[in-house]
């Protein structure tokens, strides 16, 4: 063999690449390690009689590792569960990554917390609600995150009168629990007064400070409010390809915008995410529009808004006529 | 590689203080080059492969103790995966490396891949019967494409070992390519 094709075949070894099935489980061995170990570090220095629980701790955490993952709120692993998820974010190697892990993360504990309203545990459904909203916060790192006064976007005309209107199928019961979480300017039930009165008793100026009142006894007949909560609102867009997009325009118009000022945000890495003053159970409808010199292209999605957090389901733009 | 360096240096300390993402970047930036230096290591690429991971998981549980020498984080990489191979040619043959590396193959992995060519299947086999410290130098001068000036840094060796190593590395490369019967594939006549 001659040096040219020797060096060529030489250079072709260095064209080989590591396959995408073997990457995929060397990362997740990695994130299990990288999980034990930062588990490990989090410890006491510890004796050698204290040896044999740690290492049963861990062997157990190992092993229950697997099982954790799919565990249901209402489970004595699902702490476990959410230090594993966690850990999983941090070594999402790319921000793209990252954020479409986070939005399933909030996706599936927001399924979580429906399910267990269903069967009727609402303290485990305030648990998932809890991580949902810290896997809000986790993202909220990654993404545009845009604080805004908006008029609210909300098209719904289904907005709650004083007329017997059918609930709010996600209305955030006062669940104290929820308070568990970090969400900023996110947790209802914690953050708003203890006088949620919402009739339109006008409040007359001259009442006098009460001593503390009370919480107000609630009544038989629920009457749905009005109230308005930050709600943070995040999606993926993708293209027909599925590849996520940057750079779509996010607006609540369903005309192709003229200028950028008629976005309410942008897409990054195909990812968007906003705040905005609305009413849980309001219906919501979301257009993305991305222009380029080969013509629009444009997508929506419609949901209802849940406070604290509001995922869309994903748009994918299709050319636009 | 100054730069490299620099970055790579950031990026452990970060990892050394808890930040999983940091150790995630350099996974990102050094998992290719790092199986292609075990795939030259190895029996198969699936060998290789598990070569990779350990590296990895070795490296991460080393990370404390990981002092910056100004060299990228790959020659530390390069380093442990030395020992992990030295290693697990032991357990499988109980030999020495010099043995298992010198000792001529049978075989050549050929039927894990479809897409890789004869001939760099040859030169592959052939590198993987060379000394280390050759197949080193030739893997990062030519497949890698450092200069001999980083390569010396990488190796902690001086520029003129590195060149010596080169020229002998690439002569007994011939010599196993024409040992293997490699040669049909490119003339001997053509060998110098």
């Amino acid at each position: 063999m001659n040096d040219d094709r020797l060096l060529s075949a030489l250079r072709r070894i260095g064209e080989q690449q590591l396959p995408v099935a073997t990457d995929r489980t060397i990362r997740g061995r990695l994130e299990t390690a990288w999980t034990m170990r930062s588990g490990r570090a989090a410890m006491p220095s510890f004796s050698i009689r204290r040896f044999a629980p740690v290492l049963a701790a861990f062997v157990l955490v190992a092993g229950l590792g697997g099982s954790a993952l799919g565990a249901s709120a209402d489970s004595p692993l699902w702490d476990t569960r959410l230090v594993l998820e966690s850990a999983g974010a941090y070594l999402r190697l790319s921000a793209g990554d990252r954020v479409a892990y986070l939005l399933d993360l909030v996706q599936s504990r927001t399924e979580e917390a429906a399910r267990q309203e269903v069967l009727g545990n609402s303290a485990a459904a305030a648990k998932a609600r809890a991580a949902a909203s810290s896997a809000i916060v986790q993202l909220g790192g990654d993404i545009p995150h845009i604080e805004t006064t908006l008029p609210t976007p909300v098209v719904s005309p289904v907005l709650p009168s004083a007329s017997p209107t059918p609930a709010p199928a996600n209305s955030p019961s006062p669940s104290p629990s929820q308070s568990a979480s970090s969400v900023p300017a996110a947790q209802l039930p914690a953050s708003s007064p203890p006088t949620p009165t919402r009739t339109n008793a006008p409040v007359t100026a001259t009442e006098p400070p009460h001593p503390v009142t009370p919480p107000p006894v609630r009544t038989q007949t629920p009457v749905p409010t009005a109230t308005k909560a930050t709600v943070t609102i995040t999606g993926v867009v993708r293209d027909s390809a599925g590849a996520n997009v940057t750079g779509a325009c996010i607006t609540t118009s369903p005309s192709i915008p003229t200028s950028t000022t008629s976005c309410i945000t942008t897409t990054t890495n195909g990812t968007y995410a906003f705040s905005v003053p609305t009413t849980p159970g309001q219906a919501i409808t979301l257009y993305a529009y991305l222009t380029s010199s080969t013509g629009t292209l444009a997508g929506s999605s419609s949901s209802t808004v849940t406070a604290p957090y509001t995922v869309m389901p994903a748009m994918t733009l299709t050319p636009r006529r | 590689m100054g730069s490299e360096a620099g970055a790579d240096a950031a990026l452990v300390q970060a990892a050394q203080a808890g930040d999983a993402r940091a150790f995630g970047e350099l996974y990102e930036r050094y998992r290719q080059p790092l199986y292609r230096y075990c795939l030259a290591r190895s029996e198969s690429p699936h060998e290789a492969e598990d070569l990779v991971s350990d590296v990895f998981l070795k490296a991460m549980e080393s990370l404390s103790r990981y002092r910056d020498q100004g060299l990228p984080f790959i020659a530390f990489l390069y380093r442990v995966a030395r020992n992990a191979a030295i290693d697990r040619g032991r357990k499988a043959k109980g030999s020495s490396l010099f043995e298992m590396t010198v000792e001529p193959r049978s075989t050549v992995d050929v039927e894990g891949d479809a897409a890789r060519s004869l001939e760099m299947d040859a030169v592959l086999g052939a590198m993987r019967k060379i000394k280390p410290e050759y197949r080193e130098v030739i893997l990062l001068r030519f497949v890698e494409g450092y200069s001999a000036a980083d390569v010396a840094k990488l190796l902690e060796k001086g520029e003129k070992a590195v060149w010596n190593l080169q020229q002998r590395g690439l002569e007994r490369l011939r010599v196993e390519l024409r040992r293997t019967g490699q040669m049909a594939l490119a003339g001997a006549a053509a060998d110098r």
